[in-house]
């Protein structure tokens, strides 16, 4: 191969590699506060809203979430989910709605609108008798997957914070945590149950919560940096 | 002689595409396809699933195609709207079933002239769980904007 064939060679691959090449994915989230296993239709509660730092390749979000785990406890494989969210590059807050279900390989989310910094809201996911699952803001419907979409029903209930990485800010600081109260779930007949007691959950060091070991039905989640 | 200018030709040309992939540099499209935005008027699954009826519409509105693009890419922020290989804008007319009334300020959603732009070959993992077994990450967004007064009506990502 002459030396002219081979620069046109090495620059073709080169651009090739640069075209394939992508930013390298985390293999994990991190979540921080409660979660309970019960067979249930629904969940709700109120959470605080906040303003955290954010990488430029992250997300710090907080978010009730009916659930059936897959090999992990959380995160769940499918889920229905009502929460705030502040993705990569957001300049605030947004209030979302979201749902996935690994049975179907279907998942949306919608993003409603900026969240009021310091706000308290009612976040709600509530199944039907038809399988199929409303995610509320303040009451609203702002989303709904059908019981042919989901194809599973939930087995959990979970009220966390959520970062992408390490370096993402957990919702909540030392002297400004977020509060989740107000908790409510809906048992398999549809009837809803104040106060259900939740588990601890909090994979990094530097998430902290105040939920007792024996179970808690309100708390306050907090990133021990800040 | 040729075969030097060949080679030097198919080196600058290879630069160019290297630059444009790895600075991400955008072109915003203009929406003029027709055939685009009758795929999107359309479209089942934001009919189906995200409960919202489109029609097709030319009147005329306070934002223009370019300030609805930079309406949209302001609300997305720049990491998305960064990963962008293309940015469209469609102009439609916007009914949403589910919720009637938008979260900021109340506005009718019924019939209301907005902007969708598209934000097309970005990477959106969502919440709740990284990538599953069967979640993959979605690579479009829209970002829905009153015509009128630029306001975020919603931002959804369906695929």
């Amino acid at each position: 191969m002459k030396i002219g064939h081979r620069l046109v060679f090495s620059v073709l691959m080169l651009v090739i590699g640069l075209l394939i090449a992508k930013p390298s994915q985390a293999l994990a989230n991190y979540y921080d506060g409660g979660y309970k296993v019960i067979l249930n239709l629904g969940s709700s509660g109120l959470i605080e809203t906040q303003n955290p730092y954010v990488s430029s390749n992250g997300s710090s979000s907080a978010w009730v979430m009916s659930a059936a785990p897959g090999p992990y406890n959380p995160p769940a494989q499918n889920y229905v989910q009502s929460g705030w969210a502040k993705d990569a590059g957001f300049s605030g807050p947004q209030y979302f709605v979201e749902y996935s279900s690994d049975v179907t390989g279907l998942w949306d989310i919608r993003y409603i609108g900026a969240a009021s910094v310091g706000s308290t809201n009612r976040y709600e996911v509530s199944f039907d008798n038809t399988g199929g699952a409303a995610m509320r803001v303040n009451g609203t419907d702002y989303l709904y997957a059908s019981g042919s979409t989901l194809q599973w029903l939930p087995t959990h209930i979970e009220f966390l914070g959520e970062i992408y990485d390490p370096s993402d800010q957990s919702p909540g600081s030392n002297y400004n945590p977020v509060s989740f109260g107000g908790l409510y779930y809906k048992d398999t007949s549809q009837s809803w149950h104040s106060n259900p007691l939740c588990y601890k959950w909090a994979d990094l060091s530097t998430q902290r919560n105040n939920i007792l070991s024996s179970g808690s039905s309100q708390w306050e989640i907090w990133d021990s940096r800040y | 002689m040729k075969r030097k200018i060949s080679i030097g030709v198919l080196t600058i040309l290879t630069l160019v595409i290297m630059l444009t992939v790895s600075n991400g540099i955008l072109v915003a499209v203009p929406s003029s396809n027709k055939s685009k935005l009758q795929a999107l008027v359309q479209d089942q699954d934001i009919k189906q699933k995200l409960d919202v009826d489109l029609k097709d519409t030319q009147e005329t509105v306070k934002l223009d195609e370019s300030a609805a693009i930079a309406r949209g890419k302001e609300i997305l922020g720049p990491v998305y709207s960064g990963q962008a290989k293309q940015i469209e804008a469609f102009q439609v007319r916007y009914t949403n079933n589910r919720f009637k009334k938008s979260l900021q300020s109340g506005t009718d959603l019924t019939n209301l002239p907005v902007w969708m732009v598209k934000f097309e070959g970005i990477t959106l993992n969502g919440h709740g769980v990284p990538n599953g077994k069967s979640k993959k990450p979605h690579s479009e967004i829209y970002v829905v904007i009153d015509a009128n007064t630029g306001e975020q009506i919603e931002m959804f990502s369906y695929k």
